[in-house]
């Protein structure tokens, strides 16, 4: 009877251990499917950003931007395009990229290599004032930024230590206000900051973003959560109120107020519709609204287009690399909290 | 320091001051509220109200003067609207877009998630890469997909050819009607998946082992753990995700706006519709390219209004059992 208990439990085992096994392959290959789709867009428009006009025609696609070289005389190789094969005669017909007249050269001549043309990113960066749209989006960050830290420390305060008339109806219409679309309020908003005479303003890009709900939401959350004792004994100590938020509540709640650094960051860098509405000058557009200009202007020329992409993504993702699992974990927090 | 110092001993010395240290409590709170408080009064509460003064008015076509041309036109502009053949289109469009980003985003961030919550090597790395998209913006995601989706270069188009379907070699993804709107909700989909497969692993990795043994001891298959024991434990980000996937149609401009412009046009009964022509583009194109403020404000406001119905029905149908 136990022998073939046990006999049981080890064909048991060995079942389990091969499905295991089966499962385990299956989540590898998920996985990696799941990493391929994330992963590919984004090697796509690099690889096309460093391509030159004619490789992005040639078909099948290169996944690394290639280029065509012959070996010189002296040793050197140069690049050329190629014009045409003829599989048939082993030859193909290249055009020197340098300039120069066609030749015709045997298969073995022309080698493949990796070429990436950085120059695209340049010539990209030179046809529209992105350096205008770089520091117009940076400045708008800086401040917005800022000014929600501010705002928003100061009304998450009121909300989560006050008593106060008309506190938790006040609070519900917030966020209640949060789940408004930005389309419905673009155009009343267009025509306030008409009449304010701030279209084509700095401030008309930070002001009405100040007023962060979310951030004020996190925060409140946070607050709730130091101890009332803390605040008894800072009161007793002499403490004003502000200076209690000021000295201890802020450095009690880095780790909020990170995230909600993250938070404005990325969604003021990212904001689209309402400077695309609220500016018409090149003097105060932020980079997303340059580069949608620029693809309308550019139309036709991917690598260009593509190079303005990834530039103007580029302080994101590199920020991403070296603060994911901050920005993954506050990101990730905050959601849960609401 | 000190005076307020002062001030609070005053209060708690003398009870017979309430009424006086209520108005001051009120006072100090709305002092810390008032630069947000401000704010959101001028840029969000006083636009949304104003937005039905606008609805009610008309701004000539040829006038740029938003003050002087306004002309009182009551509900003409509501009326248009609700015999407009575009406006209810776009808000098939905007169902439709939802119908497609809630199951699909859902489905999504769910696989990725149960796939992560392995005993895995190098799941910082996985995690990292699914993540990524959602820290880049709209209008870059858009712009990369466009040249994917597009005809005769793009390498999916290239893709589907080297494996015999050549229906979308002409116009590519985006230029075809039955393929647009489900390309553009995709791109969505993959950009945002990262973000609820956070949501779901934290959720899945708070559901205590012991039910699972249990029911493994009960003889529960792999498939009815994960229907009976998973899914209902994490139906509040369910919720969530259906309540974002809601927003985002509601909010569906950018992707729009950078890959398809609301189009391509499929021909309804001798009209010309868009097949990506959801509400909040259409909002944008009445104000921005056809300049009609009260046309677009009374669009807005119906809009508004079906957010509102949209998240009760949401609250009533997902949120009453799981609370």
């Amino acid at each position: 009877m136990e022998q073939t208990s046990s006999l049981h439990d080890r064909e048991m085992n060995a079942a389990y251990r091969v499905r295991r096994g089966l499962g385990r392959g299956g989540v590898y290959a998920g996985l990696i499917i799941g990493v391929i789709l994330m992963i590919v867009p984004f090697w796509w428009m690099i690889a096309t950003s460093l391509k030159s006009p004619i490789e992005i025609l040639e078909f099948p696609p290169t996944w690394v931007p290639t280029g065509q070289f012959v070996q010189t005389d002296t040793g050197e190789w140069d690049e050329v395009y190629v014009v045409s094969r003829d599989a048939d005669a082993g030859s193909v017909t290249v055009r020197p990229a340098a300039g120069g007249d066609q030749q015709i050269l045997p298969e073995g001549a022309v080698q493949s290599r990796a070429r990436l043309r950085f120059s695209n990113y340049v010539e990209a960066w030179n046809q529209a004032p992105f350096a205008r749209y770089y520091f117009n989006t940076i400045f708008v960050t800086i401040f917005v930024v800022i000014g929600v830290l501010i705002t928003s420390s100061l009304a998450a305060y009121a909300f989560a230590r006050m008593r106060f008339w008309g506190r938790d109806n006040i609070f519900l219409v917030f966020l209640s206000m949060m789940m408004v679309p930005q389309p419905v309020y673009i155009v009343p908003s267009y025509i306030v900051l008409v009449k304010l005479g701030w279209i084509d303003t700095y401030q008309a890009l930070i002001i009405p973003w100040l007023a962060h709900i979310f951030s004020i939401f996190l925060l409140r959350q946070h607050f709730k959560t130091i101890p009332n004792d803390l605040y008894d004994a800072a009161i007793i100590d002499g403490c004003s109120r502000f200076s209690f938020l000021w000295r201890i509540i802020l450095p009690l709640s880095k780790a909020t107020l990170v995230a909600v650094v993250i938070f404005t960051i990325v969604g003021t860098w990212n904001s689209f519709l309402w400077p695309l509405v609220m500016t018409n000058t090149p003097e105060v557009r932020p980079l997303q609204v340059g580069l949608a200009r620029f693809s309308q202007e550019q139309g036709t020329s991917h690598e260009l287009m593509m190079a303005a992409a990834a530039f103007s993504v580029a302080p994101l993702i590199v920020a991403y690399f070296f603060l994911q699992k901050q920005i993954i974990q506050s990101l990730a927090t905050s959601g849960m909290k609401s | 320091m000190s005076e307020r110092g002062t001030g609070g001993g005053e209060a708690r010395a003398g009870r017979s001051w309430s009424l006086t240290k209520h108005a001051r409590d009120n006072l100090t709170a709305y002092t810390f509220l008032a630069p947000f408080l401000i704010i959101f009064l001028v840029f969000l509460v006083y636009p949304v109200v104003y937005s039905l003064y606008l609805a009610m008015h008309q701004v000539p076509a040829d006038s740029f003067d938003v003050f002087g041309g306004l002309q009182f036109v009551g509900f003409k502009n509501f009326i248009k609207l609700f015999t407009d053949v575009k406006f209810w289109w776009s808000v098939a469009m905007t169902l439709y877009y939802a119908v497609l980003i809630i199951p699909a985003g859902i489905a999504a961030s769910l696989t990725l998630a149960l796939l992560l919550n392995n005993r895995l090597k190098a799941v910082a790395v996985y995690r990292s890469a699914f993540f990524l998209p959602y820290v880049l913006d709209m209008l870059v995601v858009g712009i990369v997909w466009t040249l994917i989706y597009s005809p005769h270069v793009g390498i999916l188009v290239q893709f589907f050819e080297s494996i015999g379907i050549t229906a979308f070699t002409e116009k590519g993804f985006l230029g075809m009607p039955g393929s647009a709107m489900p390309s553009v909700v995709f791109a969505n989909v993959l950009k945002g998946a990262g973000f609820g497969m956070i949501l779901y692993l934290s959720a899945i990795q708070n559901i205590s082992p012991s039910l699972y043994e249990a029911a493994e001891i009960d003889g529960a298959t792999p498939w009815q753990r994960f229907t009976r024991i998973t899914l209902p434990l994490v139906k509040p980000i369910t919720f969530f995700m259906v309540i974002i996937g809601t927003i985002s149609a509601l909010n569906a401009f950018v992707e729009v706006y950078a890959m398809t412009s609301g189009g391509p046009n499929v021909d309804v009964g001798g009209r010309a519709l868009g097949a990506t022509w959801v509400t909040g583009y259409y909002v944008f194109d009445a104000f921005y390219n056809q300049w009609r403020l009260g046309y677009a404000s009374a669009m807005s406001y119906v809009l508004l209004a079906l957010t509102v119905i949209v998240s009760l029905v949401n609250r009533k149908f997902l949120g009453s059992d799981n609370t």
